[in-house]
């Protein structure tokens, strides 16, 4: 259980973190989701007390991390994988760490076989690929046996085999009731592991939802028509509650209606239709419009409730048609 | 007020239990000795510390027929083979700025920080293990140089010092027990710049600036004090009374070749001496306290007051020429490795 409230990190006239507050549960994989400086690092490095908070707090299992009396059996963090002293050997490497969180020896071999480096045990970190690297990090996680588990971009530099792995690994840690933070760029990823996401832009909280929420509110929202007679057809679409955008090909799309509708509507008033496709948003697209416009956002001060992803994407498609008129 | 000491410790309990210190010394330690640049810097520290003091000691003995009597009678074979201690000064620094630079510089920190939270801890442990290993290895190198310093003079015919002379265990034991300050500077440095660039300079500043310009300083304070009457001052530097069975050998043979201290006074090469019965008064007695004095970078002496309390004996003698000793007077300090080598003069200076 990871709880932040009004958590906020300020660098000068930066604001890095600007009132954040979740809370994440155990049991689930959670997602972090935000495009490069919106902020993530700052708040992992915040829940790990590597970072103090301007205002606000955040906490892990009621404490802050600081205050753990054995921090590294309560959580365990993945930051930089090839943050590492690369002349020490995998077993030295997690053993001066087990000595450091008061973990028994036996935990290294048993975590090494678990990330599947025992065969390297015994050679230099130095040498590892930057996927060997990111299973000794996983390692690392794991050595106090954490019921909290922070990942920051854990699959990157790994094979599609490592890829699998992790995703089952973090599946299988939240099956066991673990609390599982994880961090991406990579928005498919989340799709296939996470079950809730954090979305994050420019410090704000932009949504906290279920995955399945946010591929929803994508999908289907959008559908592209392409009509000889789309100039003809327009004004019955919008009097039927559509927006309409139009795209390169001369084609445009249409939200606020469904494929479905929008067929019937073609069908009564004659107009011949080339195309009527709906788009199925992945999340990455769903993350992308979301995060685009996060800066008008704040400026105008108009802030999104955080559990209502509807509203905000509609918010946010209301507000780049302002924008782009 | 018991009641206030117990409710004390009963809050702080928590933050301090779980984790034991032992585990985070325990920590350090395996950190400090599983990586091979603590060994290769310790090596390097030896080997330079053990093949400059041979170099200077191979070239004392091969230049001792040049060598003025009253030079002679003043030669220290304690201090004399320790002139190579001074590398292992600086690979001791890198020593313990490795131990905490590194892991900023790798990133590791963040990892170290996230296992044991409380900085303090951490900083305590890095000072623990860094002064066990440098006692250890101080210790080795400084009676290993000393002995190879002691079988070249001995090669040669010089003078040579056991450990049954009076000064030699203390030379020693002074000079090992000094080994930690360096690595622990180095260790507190960096915390504090997070850089082995930044850090290694600032504690290398710290040791030996006082030493360069230390004597700039004394300069300036000797020709103020020009006229004091000698020995009214802060005293002389007793390393450089002649002995009271043999005064002012110089003064009395004018003329006579006189020795100019170069490489800490222990090669010495001969030159006319132009004033050699002028007596220039009123020198600061020691480098270190005058650098004290002058620079005010109080904490950067404590090697050399170090050294100075643990080598030096007192009473010291004055001298038929009312106790101004030309050779200090016109020249000054040439460094750390001189003070060091000047250090236990007194003693062998005693009463013949």
């Amino acid at each position: 259980m990871i709880e932040a409230r009004g958590l906020t990190k300020r660098y000068g006239e930066t604001t890095a973190v600007d009132n954040l507050s979740f809370t994440i549960t155990p049991g689930i994989v959670t997602g972090f989701l935000g495009p490069n400086g919106a902020g993530k690092s700052t708040t992992m490095r915040m829940i790990l007390g590597l970072d103090n908070p301007t205002s606000g707090s955040v906490t892990v299992n009621g404490k802050t991390y600081r205050d753990l009396p054995a921090p590294m059996r309560e959580v365990g963090a993945l930051l930089d994988a090839k943050a590492v002293h690369g002349g020490r050997t995998a077993w030295q490497h997690l053993r001066w760490l087990a000595q450091a969180g008061g973990i028994h020896r036996r935990r290294i071999d048993e975590v090494l076989d678990t990330v599947g480096l025992t065969g390297v045990a015994g050679k230099k970190v130095g040498g590892f690929s930057l996927g060997m690297s990111q299973r000794l990090g996983i390692a690392a996680a794991l050595l106090g046996d954490p019921p909290v588990l922070l990942f920051d971009e854990p699959v990157n530099g790994l094979d599609p085999e490592g890829i699998l792995w992790v995703r089952n690994l973090m599946k299988r840690l939240a099956a066991e009731g673990r609390t599982i933070f994880v961090s991406s760029h990579l928005m498919s990823e989340m799709q296939e592991t996470a079950d809730h996401v954090l979305v994050i832009g420019k410090g704000s909280l932009i949504a906290d939802a279920t995955i399945a929420d946010v591929t929803r509110q994508g999908s289907g929202a959008t559908v592209k028509v392409a009509s000889p007679a789309l100039a003809e057809f327009t004004p019955f679409l919008e009097s039927a509650g559509a927006t309409i955008a139009p795209e390169a090909d001369g084609g445009v799309l249409v939200t606020g209606i469904d494929a479905a509708r929008i067929g019937e509507l073609a069908a009564m008033h004659r107009i011949p239709l080339h195309e009527l496709s709906p788009r199925r948003a992945s999340l990455e697209s769903a993350f992308m419009e979301l995060t685009r416009n996060s800066v008008e956002y704040q400026a105008n001060g108009s802030r999104p409730d955080a559990g209502d992803l509807a509203e905000t994407a509609r918010a946010l498609a209301g507000q780049e048609e302002n924008t782009n008129v | 007020m018991s009641s206030i000491t117990a409710t004390t410790v009963r809050d702080a309990a928590p933050s301090t239990g779980g984790v034991p210190f032992s585990a985070t010394l325990a920590s350090e330690w395996t950190k400090l000795v599983t990586v091979r640049s603590t060994w290769i810097t310790i090596a390097i520290g030896a080997i330079l510390s053990i093949g400059i003091t041979a170099l200077v000691s191979w070239v004392t003995g091969w230049s001792w027929s040049d060598w003025t009597e009253a030079d002679k009678a003043t030669f220290d074979p304690i201090m004399n083979s320790m002139v190579g201690m001074m590398f292992t000064v600086i690979l001791f620094v890198v020593l313990g700025v490795n131990l905490v630079a590194s892991e900023y510089a790798s990133g590791m920190m963040r990892l170290t920080m996230t296992a044991m939270p409380r900085r303090g801890r951490v900083l305590l442990a890095k000072v623990v293990v860094v002064t066990a290993v440098s006692l250890v290895a101080g210790t080795l190198i400084t009676v290993a140089t000393f002995y190879a310093g002691q079988a070249i003079f001995a090669a040669y015919d010089l003078p040579t010092a056991g450990l049954g002379d009076g000064d030699v265990v203390r030379t020693l034991v002074g000079i090992s027990l000094t080994s930690p300050v360096f690595p622990v500077l180095g260790v507190a440095v960096a915390f504090l710049s997070r850089s082995t660039a930044i850090a290694i300079t600032v504690v290398l500043a710290l040791i030996f600036a006082p030493a360069f310009f230390g004597p700039l300083f004394a300069t300036t304070v000797a020709g103020r004090r020009a006229g004091v009457p000698a020995g009214s001052g802060l005293g002389q530097h007793r390393a450089f009374q002649p002995r009271s069975g043999q005064p002012d050998v110089h003064r009395s043979r004018p003329g006579r070749r006189r020795p100019h201290r170069l490489a800490g006074g222990l090669h010495r090469r001969s030159e006319p001496d132009p004033q050699p019965s002028r007596c220039v008064a009123g020198k600061p007695a020691h480098p270190a306290a005058s650098s004290v004095l002058t620079s005010g970078v109080g904490v950067a002496m404590l090697p050399e007051i170090v050294f100075s309390v643990t080598t030096r004996v007192p009473p010291v003698q004055q001298t038929a020429g009312g106790g101004c000793d030309e050779r200090t007077s016109v020249h000054g300090s040439t460094g750390f490795g001189s003070d060091l080598a000047r250090g236990s003069r007194a003693p062998s200076a005693g009463p013949a």
